[in-house]
């Protein structure tokens, strides 16, 4: 993830109640937000993402740091809006909205040439058990170091790392059990 | 993806968009899955940011708003604190300290309180109630005949001398406590207006007496009301 050009002159802009600030900042972070919510919340992604927004809007004058510290501070909000949509989920009793199509027919040929959209590729990770799926994608999608995750899932590094590791292995596999499922797999892996 | 310590692990290769180099062909296909997850955003993803902007700049300012207003008490104090100099705080304190103390004072120094009570000499007739400090008590009547005849203390006790007079403030102003009956607990009993009342007497009964208030003037002779020996009142 490229660093983001004067982004303290842009934090001082959000922290004065600028517009254009805020908007510089949705544009760098929001993608990784909205995919991290599309991979751990798919049913809530766009309502839990805006939550995270606002609060870190309400917040922002009292946060102090950098571009990496914001990265952590607003998947911190994050998380603890994850957090309480799950928390409601299991009061409220409600079954999570299936989302996307699972890529059961992934085209093993578009994995090849790295035709894969950013949608499929956020599918595939959700296949995971949700705790690997989450690790990876805040390694991935959200670009955050061991050491970061760890605290925010309240794990330790090596924890995470395993957590990770077993994720991609079980991703692995799946895309394997796909690319046996595909007819034309015999083209695709030449 | 900035690059970490621990990035020669081979997850960690994976994790940063590079494919080891003794990755099998389904780390492959992995890597790709991660390039495409951790990948540039789309037009979709982007779209609605300036109207995001708008409305994120707007709830900051909300937020500075609210946060300015909703002081609390603590902020209030601090907003005291920062106004009112140290010299005129500490007068403040020292008098509303020194008021409550003074009250005290005023309380404490008025042995028997600011109520009335039972002081009639031919009644309170085993001492000699004029030594007797300020607004005596019952408990100061009983201990002032302890001392002069130990012998007269349950009489002493069983009297009204000291008590409050009724009307005064709580179960002191009710006066004094009636006869206890042996009726049981809970029994109902008949209520003291649908008692057959006395052939009009000039002095009261000894019942009448228990349920008023200690008469100003009550006959020397007639029987003093029986009451529950209280606890010596200060």
């Amino acid at each position: 993830m490229d660093p983001i050009p004067a982004f303290d002159e842009i934090l001082a802009g959000a922290r004065a109640g600028e517009a254009q600030a805020f908007e510089r900042l949705w544009r760098a972070f929001h993608p990784a937000l909205g995919r991290y919510f599309r991979v751990a919340a798919p049913d809530a992604a766009e309502d839990l993402a805006s939550e995270t927004w606002l609060q870190s809007a309400r917040d922002i004058r009292r946060f102090r740091g950098d571009e990496h510290a914001f990265r952590r501070w607003l998947f911190t909000i994050a998380r603890h809006r994850l957090l309480d949509h799950q928390r409601k989920q299991r009061r409220d009793k409600t079954d999570p909205v299936p989302h996307d199509s699972l890529p059961e027919s992934a085209d093993t040929a578009d994995l090849v040439e790295e035709r894969l959209s950013t949608a499929q590729a956020l599918a595939l990770i959700r296949t995971l058990p949700p705790a690997q799926a989450e690790a990876v994608a805040l390694r991935v999608v959200a670009g955050l170091p061991v050491a970061d995750v760890a605290r925010l899932l309240g794990k330790r590094p090596g924890a995470v790392r395993v957590l990770t590791s077993r994720g991609l292995r079980a991703l692995a596999d799946h895309l394997e059990r796909l690319r046996l499922r595909d007819p034309n797999h015999e083209d695709a892996s030449t | 993806m900035p690059k970490h310590r621990d990035d020669r692990d081979p997850t960690e290769e994976l994790l940063a968009g590079t494919l080891p180099s003794d990755a099998t062909p389904a780390y492959d296909r992995v890597a790709a899955v991660l390039r495409a997850a951790g990948g540039p955003p789309s037009d979709s993803e982007l779209a609605g940011a300036e109207t995001a902007g708008i409305r994120l700049a707007a709830a900051a300012r909300r937020s500075e708003g609210s946060t300015r207003r909703g002081m609390g008490m603590s902020g209030m104090w601090r907003g005291i604190r920062a106004k009112v100099p140290n010299v005129v705080l500490g007068v403040i304190i020292g008098m509303m300290v020194g008021g409550g103390a003074f009250a005290v004072a005023q309380t404490v120094g008025n042995h028997g309180g600011p109520n009335p009570r039972f002081h009639d000499a031919r009644v309170c007739n085993l001492v000699d109630v004029d030594t007797l400090p300020g607004n005596w008590t019952h408990g100061d009547y009983v201990s002032a005949v302890e001392k002069k005849d130990p012998s007269k203390v349950r009489e002493a006790a069983q009297s009204d001398c000291g008590k409050p007079n009724k009307g005064a403030k709580g179960n002191k102003g009710k006066g004094p406590k009636p006869e206890k009956s042996n009726e049981p607990e809970g029994k109902p009993t008949t209520p003291a207006t649908k008692k057959p009342s006395p052939p009009p007497s000039p002095t009261p009964s000894p019942s009448e007496t228990v349920t008023s208030s200690p008469s100003p003037e009550p006959s020397p002779t007639e029987p003093t009301p029986a009451t529950t020996p209280s606890v010596p009142s200060t």
